[in-house]
């Protein structure tokens, strides 16, 4: 895919076909791009370029949590849940309104791990009811249930998935005990994960967002609830370290982004609560996330998102 | 033809070893380097005869190797809120049932 000069990207010099291409495929950056986030039957969406708070988008299936949210240009996906769920269901992303059945996975998993390129969806990991290894694919245009794609080399549940357009990374995870590794595979294939490098320290269940250079993983569990926010250069195996805090001590958050900034989405507050917060970090300074606004209700720590825009998508723009 | 329940280490690469057909189970921390810095449990594809760090030979072999490191572990919280204790004899026989 050609690299399109963006508002906060104006180097270089671009085809006017390309641009029309991308504007028609609907992978061309919007100013109204959007994520979405459903902690229980819910649907909200922020706008991820306006600050502001969320706003009803409609409901998903069934009043769970344990889901994992993925998103290619056009469609936003839910899949899994509390129960063992093996349901995969979408939203289009422009268009306000309930879910539509897409398939199924291989089986029924919570809180699995989610990831995607342009093309293709990923769903690794989670309890089914013990840890499982799967990881499976669906062509995100393509109504239809998943294949299988290789093992995490970690049975693990509870790590955000982080992308760019070539490669997916699964970061921690709870085994049933906290991890630090990170793996990652190459999402156009299909294989076996392999160890990229290991997290700053052993955690689980932060919200993930991701540029296509650099993965966040937001908010996390180790040992208690941090509200701390690690950083994973996707093009060096190594070592993530910390980059900065989200605004308040919370944890399991709903993670989206474009490929500027990183939004946590709800998540569960060092007391227990459900909380409503959305937090916004450019991916590329960290430090202390910024208050974006409310979601129109608390979600817990079991929360999932996505958004249009993402690292997995924009290919350096 | 059999497989076989072992204790192993991914390669010095990174990559899960080609003998193994179903792991990633249950780590125990050592003192190798990353990415050999935990040994894991699997099944063998079958037919294969690597033992890898070990043969586990049945579930009770299994839950007596668990014993050794899981004591501590948690596995999610129930209802209320309180920590739900780690099962090995669950794990060891949804492991050993990976035995073919």
């Amino acid at each position: 895919m050609a690299k399109y000069p963006q508002l906060d990207d104006c180097q270089g010099v671009w085809k006017i076909k390309d641009v029309g291409d991308a504007v028609k495929l609907g992978r061309w950056r919007r100013a109204g791009s959007r994520a979405v986030v459903s902690g229980t039957v819910t649907i909200d969406y922020i706008t991820m370029s306006s600050q502001g708070n969320g706003t009803d988008f409609g409901d998903v299936s069934s009043d769970i949590s344990g889901r994992v949210g993925l998103g290619s240009h056009t469609r936003g996906f839910f899949a899994g849940g509390n129960g063992q769920i093996d349901v995969i269901e979408f939203i289009t992303f422009v268009t306000t309104g309930d879910v539509t059945d897409f398939g199924n996975l291989a089986a029924g998993v919570n809180l699995p791990s989610g990831l995607s390129n342009a093309t293709r969806g990923i769903v690794g990991g989670g309890r089914a009811p013990s840890m499982t290894n799967v990881i499976g694919y669906v062509t995100m245009s393509t109504a239809g249930n998943a294949s299988d794609f290789g093992d995490l080399t970690v049975a693990r549940a509870s790590m955000p998935g982080l992308a760019n357009t070539t490669r997916g990374f699964f970061a921690g995870g709870f085994t049933p005990s906290e991890q630090n590794v990170i793996d990652f595979i190459t999402i156009a294939t299909t294989g076996n994960a392999q160890d990229f490098g290991d997290m700053f320290e052993s955690q689980y269940t932060s919200g993930p967002a991701c540029s296509s250079t650099r993965g966040l993983t937001m908010g996390c569990l180790n040992t208690s609830i941090t509200g701390t926010c690690d950083k994973i250069t996707f093009a060096s195996t190594g070592k993530s370290i910390r980059f900065g805090d989200l605004s308040t001590i919370h944890m399991g958050t709903g993670g989206a982004s474009n490929s500027v900034k990183g939004f946590q989405l709800g998540g569960q507050q060092a007391n227990g609560d459900a909380t409503n917060i959305i937090d916004s970090m450019v991916i590329a300074h960290g430090g202390t996330s910024l208050d974006f606004g409310d979601l129109t209700v608390a979600v817990g720590g079991k929360t999932a998102a996505s958004s249009g825009e993402h690292g997995g998508l924009t290919d350096g723009y | 033809m059999a497989n076989k329940i072992i204790k192993y280490n991914l390669t010095a690469e990174g990559t899960i070893p080609t003998y193994i057909e179903d792991g990633g189970y249950f780590l125990k921390a050592n003192s190798n380097a990353s990415p050999q810095d935990n040994d894991m449990i699997g099944a063998t594809v079958d037919g294969s005869s690597e033992t890898g760090l070990g043969a586990l030979t049945n579930a009770a072999a299994i839950k007596n190797y668990l014993d050794t490191y899981t004591s501590e572990w948690t596995d999610g919280v129930d209802e209320n809120g309180d920590d739900i204790a780690f099962n090995q004899t669950n794990a060891a026989n949804m492991i050993w049932a990976k035995k073919v």
